[in-house]
């Protein structure tokens, strides 16, 4: 699956956050996991408070951000951020968080159906490493919008994720691997 | 009570007021309410058992004290089966007592503070025992980030959400980010509104911090006339987080 490049400025998201292991309880796309517990979690508020995030973007827009850390390898340890995309850090409410990925250029891979709930992490390593890019950040998004119809109607659905790369150090070329 | 301590009733009351800081018919009310508060939320017996059973002449009188501590009529906490635990008051222990008359710290002061804008992370706490894990991992990030160590406010910000005691509340592990530039994707943002606070100083090691909240939950608070005004905690710390010798740091409570 070849996906697009593209360059994004700084992103500011306003929502929810998780740091742990996500999968202790239940791994994979469900509700029974922390990941599933943060989305319900902020789509509750959205539908009780969403008057009181100011300055949204597009309410049809929401991002799951993950971010590694040096303990993701061996204890799972991962930060995940559920939220909206806002066009400045102000008005925030006082129970919710703010995440500010900086400028950056992205690997986009738009997934459909079945393939959004597979294991598209190993694919999207596989094409970086012989695209000749590389990771220019420790996190990644997905960016969930109107395409997106929710995990029991998957198949007219599609999602975008998000890597940030940047040309890696040593591209391999012919004779030299 | 004081028959059994060998004291007249007058001085009885006078040195257990003076050293729990509740009379003891009050203490009385309220350790009856607790228990009876779990109860309520363990088992289906009829509200108007348990009022009786906990020595209350009428299921008025009991419904009308249990409001009073607890906010909200009984019915109400045996349907929500998840209520704020601070507010519960536990059996008095030696160590409890030794720590909230070791000086008079925990007289707090009201504050207004400005907006707190802080960078960090952010976990959901079941045992506060996970809180130093979160610095270590915070102290990375920011090795990784900068360098400028010496100027770091540090915090930690308690969050209650509703239900906290089932499934736990947030804590975040923070720095002030006046003196951060530009985005870092590891860390979450907070901002904190201008808020009036009871400020209390802490004085002991961590482990000893719970003493100090439940003096200020269920001590403090229903004795002032203040209400909280966010499920919110907030721990500053100055620029050193570490436990030292002896450790002391200010703890703001947001009231109204």
């Amino acid at each position: 699956m070849e996906p697009r490049i593209i360059k994004k400025g700084q992103i500011t998201l306003v929502g929810f956050s998780f740091f742990g292991d996500p999968f202790a309880e239940s791994g994979g796309w469900t509700e029974e996991n922390e990941i599933g517990r943060l989305w319900n979690r902020f789509t509750i508020y959205l539908t009780d408070h969403r008057d009181r995030i100011k300055h949204i973007k597009d309410d049809a827009c929401a991002y799951e951000v993950h971010v590694e850390s040096e303990e993701t390898a061996s204890k799972g340890h991962r930060e995940i951020f559920v939220g909206v995309e806002v066009e400045r850090l102000e008005d925030i409410p006082v129970e919710m968080l703010v995440k500010i990925l900086p400028p950056a250029q992205y690997a986009v891979f738009t997934l459909n159906g079945e393939q959004i709930t597979s294991d598209w992490s190993r694919m999207i390593w596989e094409w970086m490493s012989g695209a000749g890019y590389e990771s220019a950040y420790e996190y990644g998004f997905q960016l969930c919008d109107q395409r997106f119809k929710g995990l029991d109607n998957l198949e007219g659905s599609e999602l975008d994720v998000y890597v940030p790369v940047k040309p890696a150090d040593n591209v391999p070329t012919d004779g030299n691997r | 009570m004081a028959d059994a301590a060998g004291y007249s009733l007058y001085h009885f009351c006078r040195v257990f007021n003076g050293i729990v800081h509740h009379t003891p018919y009050d203490y009385l009310m309220r350790r009856r309410l607790s228990e009876s508060a779990r109860v309520m939320i363990e088992t289906d017996r009829k509200i108007i058992d348990v009022a009786f059973e906990y020595q209350f002449n009428s299921p008025e009188t009991y419904s009308r004290a249990f409001k009073r501590m607890f906010g909200m009529p009984p019915y109400r906490w045996r349907n929500q089966r998840a209520v704020d635990e601070r507010l519960w008051m536990p059996r008095l222990t030696l160590e409890y007592i030794q720590h909230i008359n070791k000086g008079d710290y925990l007289k707090p002061v009201l504050v207004e503070r400005e907006a707190l804008r802080v960078m960090g992370l952010m976990s959901l706490v079941q045992d506060r025992m996970v809180i130093p894990h979160l610095w270590e991992i915070l102290t990375q990030e920011l090795g990784r980030a900068e360098s400028a160590s010496a100027l770091r406010e540090y915090y930690g910000i308690a969050w209650y959400p509703r239900g906290w005691e089932r499934d736990g509340f947030f804590y975040m592990v923070a720095v002030e980010t006046k003196s951060l530039d530009g985005p870092h994707p590891a860390l979450v943002v907070k901002v904190i509104p201008s808020l009036t606070y009871a400020r209390f100083v802490h004085k002991g090691p961590r482990r000893d911090l719970e003493l100090t909240l439940d003096y200020i939950y269920q001590t403090w608070l229903p004795q002032s006339d203040m209400r909280l005004s966010h499920p919110l905690e907030i721990e500053y710390y100055g620029r050193d987080f570490s436990d030292h010798k002896e450790p002391e740091w200010e703890i703001y409570i947001p009231i109204k």
